[in-house]
């Protein structure tokens, strides 16, 4: 396994009377390659269990281990960590903070202390994976539209090449456009590249159209992990802790139960058009 | 019914360095008072500009604004105008200023000079509309990203205005946070009568108005009801927007060659459309 974190807690300000568990007993694997979603009600752990990822809080309890290294090792050397795990924080593009687009994907591959010739390659790289063209490289990044800001934010992670990506609501704020094309870089970026994913989202249709596995998380317990048609079939379970089900879903589920067989577990717009052909066809149609 | 917003050929553009960059072109706009209106665009299309100018926060560079019949470059009408129409931003950490919820919604009255009887009375009774009552003792920042949203939204309604601009207020919130406020705006319209002004990249949320206004390059694009809006699916989409599911499930059905009507919207409306072709 790549990442294996077991039983994983964390109290925010231990033993004093602001003691508040984030965190507890949260135990999941993952292997290399793959697109995770990690979906909960704002405040269920989302963003503490994922800063214990490439190490940045040091859990209170349990254990992460990376690659074969337990980041409670005091011989681990945690920059090594963070070139393994990017991390993109919500609203990255508040944290860009260079002269030009190209110094700004440059700051991580040069810490890692990569040759001039081989950052140069990796920027250029980023910059492509992600979708920003070549002549905005030598622009400031704070004349470049929030989604391109955003894209900026994201290709200064990329460029240091980790093994684990994670995104931290990356289409929070953006239009539908804006929202749409970072999925898709992402899912290419995911595909070409081979490197695992977890996307932490509330739109439970990005979720639905992107990832594989979800876990989900409630009151600072991972409450369910498993595949989308498992996850996105409680639908009740879901609504009971302030998630939902795409659109869809909701759509196909209702024709079920109104006696149009079509199979359940549809969770995207494509899919339920399919299926619904597919039943017109079988002669479900009325003349 | 009278119109409680209205901008007359409205102009306005950013000065940067040597460049001048327009952001909104001749924007004529009325706002019926009472009205649930959306605004849609996408990044950088000119909504928040548009939003700035009714409460004053921006004074156009040609044209004007009228905000309840006040012309909102008459600066001896700026406070007057503020108390007309409260603005709520995306960000919920950004705008509480408190450190308990109930002073938070008092802060501005207190500014106001608003008598202490009568500000006890008000946010108590603002925080009951939001259905935040029991938490008025509570620290802000414990409360949750819907909650807060709530609390801007009280101490706006504490000022007794008639008119909310929201600029994307829940695009920060999870699922059960989004519903939370847009009941809470839905309630505030519908009981109130308070005008509700929304900007969203939510289009299930627009799909909830009375009328939808869509902004495009600093232009007004389209201005109709949702369900006339929505059925320019191609449109919508060729300007960086989207329709809902219901809409796109419908209409991607009716392209290849299934007589229904895609100008339905809500999931109960969609299900009731597909029933009327399919067979059981």
């Amino acid at each position: 396994m790549f990442l294996e974190v077991e039983n994983l807690s964390y109290t925010y300000m231990p033993e004093t009377a602001f003691a508040k568990t984030a965190i507890s007993d949260v135990s999941f694997c993952a292997e290399k390659g793959e697109f995770i979603g990690l979906i909960g009600h704002s405040g269920s752990g989302k963003s503490t269990l994922i800063q214990h990822l490439n190490g940045l809080l040091k859990p209170t309890g349990g254990s992460v281990v990376i690659d074969g290294e337990n980041l409670n090792d005091k011989n681990v050397k945690l920059k090594n960590i963070r070139f393994k795990v990017g991390l993109v924080f919500q609203y990255p593009e508040a944290q860009l903070f260079e002269e030009t687009v190209y110094k700004d994907i440059a700051f991580g591959p040069s810490n890692m202390g990569l040759s001039k010739e081989e950052t140069d390659f990796r920027v250029h790289e980023a910059a492509a994976l992600v979708g920003i063209k070549e002549e905005l490289l030598s622009k400031s990044p704070f004349e470049l539209s929030g989604g391109q800001k955003r894209r900026v934010a994201i290709a200064g992670v990329v460029a240091m090449k980790p093994e684990i990506l994670i995104l931290d609501e990356p289409t929070a704020g953006l239009d539908p456009r804006g929202r749409n094309s970072i999925l898709k870089r992402i899912g290419e970026l995911h595909k070409t590249t081979g490197m695992t994913v977890i996307l932490v989202s509330h739109s439970m249709e990005d979720i639905a159209n992107n990832v594989n596995r979800i876990l989900v998380m409630n009151k600072g317990k991972l409450v369910m992990d498993g595949s989308r048609e498992e996850i996105f079939s409680h639908v009740d379970y879901l609504n009971e802790i302030g998630l939902d089900v795409p659109q869809v879903t909701t759509v196909v589920n209702k024709l079920i139960k109104r006696g149009v067989k079509i199979p359940e577990n549809i969770f995207t717009v494509e899919k339920a058009c399919e299926e619904i052909k597919k039943y017109v066809e079988s002669g479900g149609i009325k003349c | 019914m009278t119109d409680i917003l209205q901008t007359e050929n409205l102009y306005y553009s950013y000065n940067n360095e040597n460049e001048t960059h327009e952001v909104l072109k001749n924007i004529s706009l009325n706002i019926k008072k009472g009205s649930f209106v959306s605004v849609l665009g996408h990044n950088g299309s000119g909504k928040s500009t548009l939003a700035k100018h009714f409460n004053v926060i921006l004074l156009p560079c040609g044209g004007k604004v009228y905000v309840a019949g006040m012309d909102t470059s008459d600066e001896s009408k700026i406070f007057d105008i503020r108390q007309k129409t409260g603005m709520v931003f995306q960000n919920p950490d950004n705008q509480l200023v408190a450190s308990v919820v109930e002073e938070d919604v008092a802060f501005a009255l207190e500014n106001l000079g608003v008598p202490s009887a009568e500000i006890r009375t008000r946010v108590d009774e603002a925080l009951k509309i939001v259905g935040l009552y029991d938490y008025r003792l509570s620290a802000p920042h414990m409360l949750s990203g819907g909650q807060k949203q709530r609390v801007a939204i009280a101490g706006i309604l504490a000022m007794q205005p008639e008119c909310i601009v929201l600029d994307e207020p829940t695009a920060m919130l999870d699922p059960n946070g989004r519903k939370e406020v847009l009941s809470t705006l839905k309630k505030l319209n519908k009981e109130r009568g308070i005008t509700v002004v929304l900007i969203t990249h939510y289009m299930e949320e627009a799909a909830m108005s009375d009328r939808i206004v869509v902004i495009d390059n600093g232009e007004i694009l389209l201005d109709d009801t949702p369900r006339e809006i929505f059925k320019n699916v191609e449109l919508i989409k060729s300007i960086g927007l989207d329709v809902p599911q219901t809409t796109e499930l419908l209409y991607e059905l009716y392209r290849s060659g299934i007589k229904v009507s895609f100008e339905n919207l809500t999931v109960d409306e969609c299900v009731n459309e597909l029933m009327k072709v399919l067979e059981v």
